[in-house]
């Protein structure tokens, strides 16, 4: 799980943040960034933020973008979906939007039938998501301002009346969601 | 909070990842090169703020719990501070940041010879 291997970049980054030094006294602070390296008593390390597909952030093989799913097979937009969500929103905290869903969507699972059309894949990926009970429509208005703030930088312009979000539920909403899915399914079988 | 990603820990539950700290522990840095002896280390940091030192303690100013999950510990290493540092994320500038609280101090970015190989 975790990579053991040094790349260029971060040895790169390490002679970068070499050529400017800052002793820390007891009581002191200062500004880390990704190119900070630490030096505390005999530990020596690199400072590392995250970044998707970093070689250095290995993530999780489950999570890996499922690129060889067929959307014809049993789950294929339910797969779109999840690896989307798992690996992209940890950053909105699982809230995510269909806009958003859709753009990873079409970048993760190149030849599926997923450029064709934009409006198309987010109703589709829309009516999975009403159906499933790993996730949920939110309100906007329960969707945390600094999430939506994220949002807003990534989507400059976006129509933000129209924007739906969803969010990925915990244990609990799972099983509100399975009861209310059960309930719709027996009233639309009445 | 600032992005993460998520991962699996080695525990196998899923958890968010903010920074991964990774370097070499040895205390023979003097030599200018890593001794064999050293290994890399690797820590990622899933809670914020974040400790480093050799016992955990909570820290009310900063919000730091005695969560061990919470910190990086060296319980063997007299050098580093029982709260050596903590690493919090700044909300107003958006930025990691450091602060040391441990008597021998801390370098970030600091100057001399590179432990790690070139």
């Amino acid at each position: 799980m975790i990579d053991t291997a040094p790349t260029h970049t971060f040895l790169f980054s390490f002679v970068l943040g070499f050529l400017a030094g800052i002793h820390l006294a007891s009581g002191e602070e200062c500004a880390l960034s990704s190119k900070s390296t630490l030096r505390i008593g005999p530990l020596y390390a690199y400072f590392l933020l995250p970044k998707i597909s970093s070689p250095s952030f290995p993530v999780a093989p489950h999570l890996a973008p499922k690129a060889k799913t067929k959307l014809a097979v049993p789950g294929g937009y339910a797969a779109v979906i999840d690896s989307c969500v798992s690996r992209h929103f940890a950053a909105f905290e699982n809230y995510f939007t269909l806009l958003d869903l859709a753009k990873l969507a079409q970048e993760d699972f190149p030849g599926q039938g997923l450029q064709e059309d934009a409006a198309a894949l987010r109703n589709q990926l829309s009516r999975v998501l009403t159906k499933s009970p790993e996730y949920d429509f939110v309100p906007t208005a329960s969707v945390p301002r600094y999430i939506i703030d994220q949002f807003e930088k990534v989507h400059a312009g976006a129509q933000k009346g129209q924007i739906k979000w969803f969010v990925k539920l915990d244990s609990a909403g799972v099983e509100k969601k399975k009861q209310r899915l059960a309930k719709e399914d027996t009233m639309e079988v009445g | 909070m600032p992005p993460g990603i998520v991962t699996e820990n080695d525990a196998g539950s899923l958890v968010t990842v903010y920074v991964r700290l990774r370097g070499l522990i040895s205390d023979e840095w003097e030599e200018g090169s890593p001794p064999s002896t050293a290994q890399w280390v690797d820590r990622y940091i899933e809670k914020l703020p974040f400790g480093i030192g050799r016992t955990v303690s909570a820290d009310p100013d900063t919000g730091l719990s005695d969560d061990p999950s919470s910190w990086w510990l060296f319980p063997n290493q007299p050098k580093i501070s029982r709260k050596h540092a903590i690493i919090r994320w700044n909300e107003a500038t958006q930025q990691f940041c450091i602060k040391c609280y441990g008597s021998n101090g801390a370098d970030v970015n600091g100057e001399g010879s590179s432990p790690f190989p070139s």
